[in-house]
């Protein structure tokens, strides 16, 4: 039940993202997907290969609706979901700043491979202009990741005083 | 021997497996980036995304009034007409004649399915400021097929790279890297080529586009028109956009140009889909 959840919640988000929030005229816009993949990657605790399974195909469904190459994603997202199965168990995960600082670095990494593809793929843009859109990118966020986390934690912290 | 494999194999199982896997994955991607084409399992789950991301599109439209863009965008194709009839007057009247003499020579099939376009909306679009990938309400069923034309009110707004049955993915004109040649509106002498994909001339404003004049003495001047020249996958006569500015390369005996589209690639709602010409 949960998974299949997390895979429509994943689908939701995507259509969302796609039709409706993609057309709202403001930049920087977060990347909800990549963010749900993140945190579902550090907080799954699930089968670890049910947790690659939908992040691949999220990934496929993200290069197939509006991606400009197909795989561009589903690799990003299947490196993203290994990399939250090796260390999901290994960090303290009850600290706000640990899981933050691991989701900053997945985050910077993101934007490293979108640009190394793109910029094999099809333009180069100037180093300063690139510099800047990644950086704008990954604090955009990184902020909203942080609000995420938050918001997280006060549910826990909520829960567990219930419990 | 093939004991002592079988158990390194089984021992390794789940790294032989990640590996396959993302050697499979490389593999698209790196056929994705060279030929541009997609794989019928992308296309059929396209199309089913395509139907769901309609009904999204939908809703959209639903919450976020279009009264004041239907008025805009019919300000816009107002607009368009005029700047068409422009470049159509300014084309010499000789040209015209010529062409159409060496068009009948060389047993040209006409413009004529130009006019058949295939009126569209947007349902859905990539992240970021700009229309780079879109996904767009016509598919093979309305005719569209790869490579087909997409155009709007304002100008040329890029290419369909990818069709399914009811719904096709296209690129705008700042994300492409097939040539699109072009002439100075007025001097069809004056010709050039824009892509994305030169790397001599580095552009830092992602919504313009970079190209190179075929002759380096070209007269051109910032603030002109550019418009197809009609060789290769494009008609002639297609509005891109304003020259911006002009990087002379005395190196490599080169004249770069970039160029403003017309088409405001922050905002597109409907576009029109027509057949490349066929020869």
């Amino acid at each position: 039940m949960k998974k299949a959840l997390s895979f429509i919640i994943g689908i939701i988000i995507i259509i969302f993202t796609n039709t409706i929030f993609n057309f709202i005229p403001f930049t920087p816009k977060p990347d909800f997907v990549l963010i749900y993949i993140i945190l579902l990657s550090l907080y799954w605790s699930d089968n670890n290969y049910v947790l690659c399974i939908i992040a691949g195909v999220l990934g496929f469904i993200v290069d197939s609706s509006v991606g400009r190459f197909q795989g561009q994603y589903t690799m990003l997202f299947l490196i993203i979901a290994i990399v939250g199965v090796l260390i999901k168990d290994k960090i303290r995960k009850d600290f706000f700043t640990v899981p933050f600082f691991i989701s900053s670095l997945i985050m910077v990494f993101s934007a490293v491979f979108n640009t190394v593809v793109t910029s094999v793929g099809s333009i180069s843009y100037g180093f300063v202009s690139t510099m800047i859109n990644n950086i704008i990118y990954v604090i955009i966020n990184v902020i909203v990741l942080a609000i995420l986390i938050s918001i997280m934690k006060g549910f826990e912290r909520i829960y567990g005083r219930h419990k | 021997m093939i004991k002592n494999l079988m158990k390194n194999i089984i021992k390794w199982k789940n790294i032989i497996i990640a590996v396959i896997i993302f050697l499979i994955i490389a593999i698209t991607l790196i056929n994705s980036i060279r030929y541009e084409k997609a794989s019928s399992v992308s296309n059929k789950s396209f199309d089913v995304f395509g139907k769901i991301s309609m009904a999204g599109a939908k809703i959209k439209n639903k919450f976020i009034g279009q009264s004041k863009e239907s008025e805009i965008e019919e300000l816009k194709q107002e607009n368009a007409k005029l700047r068409n009839e422009l470049i159509k007057n300014t084309m010499q009247k000789n040209d015209i004649t010529q062409l159409t003499e060496l068009k009948k020579a060389l047993k040209f099939v006409t413009d004529e399915n130009a006019n058949s376009f295939v009126s569209a909306d947007i349902v859905a679009k990539n992240s970021g400021n700009y229309y780079k990938t879109f996904t767009i309400s016509a598919g093979t069923n309305s005719g569209v097929k790869q490579d087909s034309i997409v155009v709007n009110g304002e100008g040329l707004v890029g290419r369909v790279y990818q069709v399914s049955q009811n719904y096709s993915k296209a690129i705008s004109i700042i994300d492409n890297r097939s040539p699109i040649s072009f002439e100075i509106m007025g001097r069809n002498e004056d010709t050039g080529m824009l892509s994305q994909d030169i790397r001599m001339a580095e552009i830092e404003d992602e919504s313009l586009i970079k190209g190179y004049m075929f002759d380096a003495n070209s007269p051109v001047k910032i603030g002109e028109i550019v418009t197809t020249s009609g060789l290769g996958l494009y008609p002639a006569g297609i509005p891109i956009g304003k020259v911006e500015q002009i990087i002379p390369d005395n190196q490599n005996i080169l004249k770069y140009v970039i160029v403003r589209p017309f088409v405001d690639l922050t905002h597109i709602d409907k576009v029109m889909i027509f057949n490349k010409k066929e020869i």
